[in-house]
């Protein structure tokens, strides 16, 4: 009996473990997670390398470092290494639409900020004012951009900024739904160039025109096309709050790599090829067990007299056993 | 049954499992699942007043710009038709009623200088865009009514019509002024006439021309003491007639126009008399245009290099030369001139305009001329020296080799310790780098403007050594323990069966012992297969076949079979040593009758 359950929960857990290697994660910015809500489409568009904050010292100079959404703060270290990075030529983008990452801006000595109020235009929208369209203009060029849930940034003068909303749209501060008497009207700044030193900061106040279902709409793709201009883009995974399942998933993503893509795939496919040559050898047996039992069972009926040791030992004599 | 029961541990630990992991809420919002939102009604009304008001204004500039701005608000599908109509509408009117507005200026300019015979030719011109105008308005009232489906209140919408009109009423009654005043003007204006004529029709630079004209009425009387305009090309003055009407003034010929077009003008002041233009008369101005080529020695260069361009002229001129490259340059030439021209080091590939413009000296007229110049960077040549494969832990190096002078830069994906001296780059990946490839990109800056920059990735196969020890000895572990347990394994099934007794002989009589070796050595020369210690009886009879014919394998067999019957079988009266003697001799019998 406890044999059976010792069967049941290794095969469980290798089902399970197939299940959850099978269906990708569904958190937000995940890159493996095709949804509306994931990354793919954006690492398949530029290639991108997802890195940790600190490894930023080590992208190459000229490269493009992506900061979306973060969750968690950033440490002396990270900041330093970000700072330098800009400073030799790097171009980093930070794209928040919580103000998560005001700590970050004060950190690396910006003055300027995410206000965290929710914009919305109920006008100039894409099917909800909560999803406004933008004008932005840079090197030259115009796009629209489709906007998700954004926020505005907070600087000393609109006529630097590279992305405007329209004069109908608005702060909903009371996130009513509507306009009100005190909430101000627009424009409002949602990027923001910022040169330092050799490199850039761009600021985008919506991590959400990166996402699956935004990043074909309107001038999204073009715009950051524009702002990557071919280059490596690499993106900090490492200041997100990821689910269990992900982080679950993850794990036995990297372990199923780590064994059969790397160079120890050399004996994880010795042991899986032996695994699989012993299953398919006790199978056969465990059938002619049970085939030999009934066997043994005939052959006693026919000849009353015999023994029944005997014949098992006979049985396993001959290798059924 | 044992499979059923392994089946449903199965399916409750799994859904146990599912029901622990759950994913967590995001952060956006899926644009699919959105139901479509109708513009805020008030915002609608508030930017088509604005246009309105700009169309009230006649500020017909920002009117446009603003409908413009109209096209981009959302509208859900079901409601496009609607809000497209009216901007449609909006731009159609708009542009009618500057249509309008420009004949009436043009009106307003032609009255006011006195011609009232184009003014009269004009005012339907202007009435009938006013009309077409109108019309366009009615439809726009309807089409604005729409808007009510969208939210917008009525009153909004009612007031958004009336704006619109407002230029319409404005308009038609300025239009309706400027009427009254031709009116009267031509029912009580007395209709001019006017004539020119030149002292010289063919002139050349710097000649004076003399300009005569007469200002009569359209019956012959002269007009005297009257301002007119007169016109040489693009010159113009004034002169007052004598008491005949004649008129005389002087022009230099000092312009650069082959054909000077000349006439006078009288621009009334009151005084009931008309607007009239005299007749156009050509003056032929002489000058000489000069010859300026350029030449460049070299069409195509690199940056740093020098090219030289040759200007070459037929009388000495005074020489501009424009260029991105080398800025202005002013230079006094007659007959050839080289000029060398330098290409920066930094600038871009492309091409370049090289203007050279000539001053215009009396007889001699301006001239320019222009030649492209195109900038390249030549691709450099770089062979690099790579390993086939890295062994990480191991430094490895790769060697670039040119032979233009370079700055190398060179990084791996994903990065490692990478070292670049001279031409050489050292690659130390750490032995716990286990992907089976790495990427090194090298970047190649020649010193030599001339040459442009290079990227350039490759792809280099990984092999970890530890991985690939511990594979083997794994390998060696698995081979090993496979053969060991075969041995033991066969070992295991003749312990555990009684014929062990009967081979091995621990501790069993001398009789069968001599019988069974004398059964083992007939059996070897008779069917020339040993049988060896580890065997069975089945599995010699099974090695032994094709070796003696079926009957004898089969007799064999059941010999074998009488055997085990009697060593496995039930006890019996005689004995199992005296049972196990007469079968053994028995078959040694059998055996020997069969041997040659």
């Amino acid at each position: 009996m406890i044999k059976y359950i010792f069967y049941g929960l290794a095969i469980a857990l290798i089902i399970s473990s197939g299940i959850v290697v099978a269906i990708p994660s569904t958190d937000d910015f995940s890159p493996n997670n095709p949804l509306w809500n994931g990354l793919t489409k954006f690492v398949k568009y530029y290639n991108t390398t997802l890195i940790t904050a600190v490894d930023v010292g080590k992208v190459p100079k000229g490269g493009v470092v992506l900061i979306l959404g973060p969750s968690t703060t950033f440490r002396d270290d990270e900041l330093g290494v970000l700072v330098d990075f800009v400073g030799s030529g790097g171009t980093l983008i930070i794209a928040d639409d919580f103000g998560t990452s005001n700590q970050l801006l004060s950190g690396l000595g910006l003055n300027y900020s995410f206000t965290n109020a929710l914009l919305a235009d109920d006008l100039f929208m894409y099917r909800s004012p909560r999803m406004p369209r933008v004008r932005a203009y840079l090197s030259g060029r115009d796009y629209e951009l489709y906007l998700n849930y954004p926020t505005t940034i907070d600087v000393g003068s609109l006529s630097s900024c590279i992305a405007l909303s329209s004069p109908f749209s608005y702060l909903d501060l009371n996130l009513d739904n509507s306009k009100g008497v005190e909430e101000p009207y627009g424009p409002f700044c949602i990027s923001y160039l910022i040169k330092h030193q050799l490199g850039n900061i761009i600021l985008i106040s919506d991590s959400s025109i990166v996402i699956n279902a935004m990043i074909d709409l309107g001038g999204n793709r073009a715009f950051i096309d524009d702002v990557v201009r071919g280059r490596e883009v690499y993106v900090v995974s490492d200041k997100w709050v990821r689910s269990t399942y992900a982080v679950v998933r993850d794990g036995l993503v990297g372990v199923l790599i780590l064994a059969y893509t790397s160079n120890l795939r050399y004996l994880t496919i010795l042991i899986t090829c032996l695994t699989t040559y012993l299953g398919i050898r006790r199978l056969p047996k465990a059938v002619r067990v049970r085939y030999v039992d009934e066997v043994i069972k005939e052959v006693l009926e026919r000849n009353k007299g015999w023994s029944l040791d005997l014949l098992k030992r006979l049985a396993r004599d001959l290798g059924y056993e | 049954m044992t499979l059923i029961k392994t089946a449903s541990a199965v399916a409750v630990i799994i859904l146990a499992l599912t029901a622990a992991i759950t994913s967590t809420i995001p952060r956006h919002v899926d644009p699919l699942t959105v139901s479509d939102s109708v513009p805020n009604p008030v915002e609608l009304a508030n930017l088509y007043s604005i246009i309105a008001n700009n169309i009230a204004y006649l500020d017909l500039t920002s009117a446009i710009g603003n409908v413009s701005t109209a096209k981009n608000i959302y509208i859900p599908k079901r409601f496009e038709g609607i809000i497209l109509r009216v901007n449609e509408l909006l731009e159609e009117y708009i542009l009618s009623i500057n249509n309008s507005k420009s004949l009436i200026d043009m009106l307003t300019t032609l009255v006011s200088r006195g011609d009232y015979k184009s003014s009269t030719t004009l005012l339907p011109e202007a009435y009938l865009s006013l009309a077409e105008a109108r019309i366009t308005h009615i439809s726009l009232t309807k089409a604005v009514d729409g808007l009510r489906v969208l939210g917008v209140p009525s009153s909004e919408v009612r007031e958004l019509a009336n704006s619109t009109g407002t230029p319409l009423e404005v308009l038609g009654r300025y239009l309706d002024g400027l009427r009254s005043v031709v009116e009267e003007a031509i029912s009580n204006a007395t209709e001019t006439e006017l004539t020119v004529w030149v002292s010289r029709a063919e002139v050349s630079y710097g000649d004076v021309v003399e300009v005569y004209g007469r200002l009569t009425t359209t019956s012959g009387e002269p007009l005297s003491n009257q301002l007119v305009i007169t016109h040489f090309g693009p010159k113009n003055t004034y002169v007052i007639t004598d008491s005949e009407g004649f008129f005389k003034t002087t022009f230099i010929a000092d312009i650069y126009i082959r054909e000077a077009l000349t006439y006078a003008e009288f621009m009334p002041r009151g005084e009931g008399l008309t607007y009239c233009r005299s007749n156009e008369v050509l003056v032929m101005v002489d000058f000489y245009t000069p010859n300026l080529r350029l030449t460049l020695s070299d069409e195509k260069v690199t940056p740093g290099q020098t090219t030289y361009l040759t200007i070459s002229t037929d009388t000495y001129l005074e020489v501009y030369v424009s260029t991105k490259l080398v800025g202005d340059l002013k230079l006094d030439v007659y007959g050839e001139m080289v000029v060398p021209i330098r290409i920066p080091k930094l600038v871009d590939e492309g091409s370049y305009l090289i203007v050279a413009r000539s001053a215009p000296r009396g007889y001699v007229g301006p001239t320019t001329n222009s030649i492209t110049l195109e900038v390249v960077r030549l691709g450099p040549k770089f062979y690099l020296d790579i390993p086939k494969y890295v062994i990480v832990g191991f430094p490895a190096t790769i060697k670039v080799m040119s032979d233009i002078s370079y700055v190398l830069e060179a990084y791996t994906i994903p990065p490692t310790q990478t070292v670049v001296i001279g031409d050489e780059v050292y690659l130390n990946i750490p032995l716990s780098y286990l992907d089976p490839e790495i990427s090194v990109v090298f970047k190649m800056m020649p010193t030599d403007p001339k040459f442009r920059s290079e990227e350039t990735v490759f792809k280099i196969p990984t092999y970890n050594p530890i991985s690939i020890t511990t594979s083997l000895i794994g390998v060696g572990l698995i081979l090993t323990i496979t053969m060991f347990r075969g041995r033991r394994g066969r070992h295991e099934v003749l312990r555990g069966s009684g014929l062990e007794v009967v081979k091995e002989g621990g501790g069993i009589d001398d009789p069968i012992r001599k019988s069974f070796n004398e059964l083992l050595g007939i059996l070897s020369k008779l069917t020339g297969v040993l049988f060896e210690a580890h065997q069975t009886f089945r599995e010699y009879v099974r090695a032994i076949e094709g070796r003696v014919s079926e009957g004898v394998r089969d007799t064999l067999s059941n010999y074998f079979m009488r055997v085990e019957g009697v060593v496995y079988g039930p006890p019996t009266t005689k004995g199992l040593k005296d049972v196990l003697a007469d079968l053994l001799k028995e078959l040694i019998s059998w055996l020997r009758g069969l041997m040659p």
